[in-house]
């Protein structure tokens, strides 16, 4: 069994219920399908055929599950937010939304409007905390959707209470969330035809930001890298690269460190892996790119990379392809044969 | 009033009936279930547990501490999985400041002993005068904040928030 806190034991149960996969949640081995059940709604709900983008699939999927996406970006969107919903509709809860999203750490927050007729299409409101960055905005939408596919609609809460709080570390329940919120936010019908055209002939950040640009434009490098990875052929893992010190914070630690992202199946059953905080060795094309932040893609001897305890990785060869974000470097390894 | 002393608790005869339901569920000797809905007792007295344990505002783990019992055992008899003695139940009647009978019969719980308000509110509750109906206003309207998708970790609202919140929103609430 999954190590559960009661109240993720409940809510896990209501989701089993809510999707037909039992009266309880049996474990992890019913992601897969919770996954599946709420792949199998959405394509109820919406008709793919003629939908070219995930944020169409997202706008379609919040339609059809009446959530109102509300980003706020200026002062003024939240109080046209307020004017709208708490002075007109008397939405009390709108009445927390100004201290809520001056804390820069919350990205976003789901409302259940209570004074909504059944029929509303704004029966939820889902607000996106762009105050200071869009960089989450995406990825929050089909996170917030997944909630809404995957547990029952609820009106009475306890008092003081808040039914979702994402901390720093998530548990299960959001772990599953975000599994349901990674399928349906690149959904086959969409992606299926751009991945297949720009597989060939090798996987480069450059392939990538082109597939982000043509289903997702909206989405952050990283929600399409992983996405472009993890449905790959091949095999290929991504990953992202800071300076930094180790856990232990010891200055004499500081360096180029990487940190695993997605990786394709292939990948996963070859255990092609990379360590979390190995070191970008001084001769790969990452270490260049972070240093004069151009773009590079290289066939690269992987003997340089090694563990803390000096071992190499698994494979020789790779392809690796690396390009830079403010301080971060994005890339991906395919393992040449 | 008629006590029932094989479980220790303290019951009134409108309910009897229910309890006597309940102890028939076990057997004497192996407090084995012999009942065919054992299964709809056990999922209804957990949820009832839930409802209240919820509507104080106690974690999972406040509530299996000031019981006595273990949090694992109180998220199995949440769910309806586990069978629980007379003993433990009364144990977690008084942690919840509830009468026995209230878990066991269907009747719903007075809100206005199940509400536990947080500090920041009771204080500025205090400090305005607030009444008891409308510190109740506001703490419900928290309830419709669903989910709050955060990186920091989870917090109560200070005094200062509270006021805040009052103050956008008690022109409305006059009205109503």
């Amino acid at each position: 069994m999954d190590d559960l806190d009661l109240e993720s034991s409940l809510r896990l149960d209501a989701v089993a219920k809510n999707l037909g996969l039992g009266r309880r949640w049996r474990g992890k081995e019913l992601i897969p399908l919770a996954v599946k059940a709420c792949l199998v709604k959405v394509r109820e709900a919406v008709c793919l055929d003629t939908i070219i983008s995930c944020e169409q699939v997202a706008d379609s999927i919040a339609r059809s599950y009446q959530v109102r996406f509300e980003e706020v970006r200026t002062p003024e969107d939240l109080e046209s937010l307020e004017n709208r919903y708490l002075k007109q509709q008397k939405e009390l809860a709108f009445g927390f939304l100004r201290d809520e999203l001056s804390d820069p750490k919350v990205e976003a927050l789901l409302i259940q409007r209570r004074k909504a007729n059944d029929a509303d299409p704004d029966r939820w409101v889902a607000i996106l905390n762009s105050l200071r960055t869009t960089d989450r905005a995406f990825w929050n939408k089909f996170h917030e959707l997944g909630h809404r596919l995957a547990e029952p609609a609820q009106l009475i809460l306890p008092l003081g209470g808040i039914r979702r709080e994402i901390a720093a570390r998530p548990n299960t329940l959001e772990r599953l969330i975000d599994s349901i919120a990674a399928e349906i936010a690149f959904m086959s019908e969409v992606v299926g035809g751009p991945l297949s055209q720009l597989n060939e002939p090798d996987v480069t950040m450059e392939g990538i930001i082109n597939f982000r640009n043509w289903v997702a434009p909206t989405s952050s490098l990283l929600a399409s890298m992983n996405a472009f990875v993890s449905r790959h052929p091949r095999m290929v893992v991504a990953f992202q690269a800071e300076y930094r010190t180790k856990a232990n914070g010891l200055a004499d630690t500081a360096d180029l460190r990487v940190r695993p992202q997605g990786k394709s199946v292939s990948a996963e059953n070859a255990r092609m892996l990379l360590l979390r905080n190995m070191r970008v060795p001084h001769s790969s094309c990452v270490w260049a790119t972070y240093c004069d932040g151009m773009a590079r893609t290289e066939v690269e001897s992987m003997t340089n990379w090694k563990t803390s305890d000096g071992s190499s990785l698994k494979w020789n060869a790779a392809i690796v392809s690396a390009t830079k974000i403010g301080p971060v470097v994005y890339g991906t390894m395919e393992i040449v044969k | 009033m008629l006590t029932v002393r094989t479980v220790q608790l303290t019951i009134t005869i409108a309910n009897y009936n229910r309890f006597s339901e309940y102890n028939s569920l076990f057997d004497d000797s192996q407090g084995r279930c012999d009942v065919a809905d054992e299964d709809t007792f056990k999922t209804e007295l957990g949820a009832k547990i839930r409802q209240i344990r919820l509507s104080k505002g106690y974690s999972g783990k406040q509530l299996a501490s000031l019981s006595g019992i273990s949090q694992a055992y109180l998220s199995e008899v949440e769910r309806g999985l586990a069978s629980i003695s007379g003993q433990k139940l009364l144990g977690i009647a008084k942690a919840l400041e509830v009468e026995t009978e209230v878990l066991l019969t269907n009747m719903q719980v007075d809100a206005n002993e199940s509400v536990r308000v947080p500090a920041g509110l009771s204080e500025l509750a205090e400090e305005l005068n607030l009444s008891y109906s409308i510190t109740k206003r506001l703490l419900e309207s928290e309830g419709a904040l669903m989910a709050r998708r955060t990186s920091g970790a989870k917090r109560e609202r200070t005094k200062e928030e509270w006021r805040n919140f009052y103050e956008r929103v008690k022109d409305i609430i006059d009205l109503e």
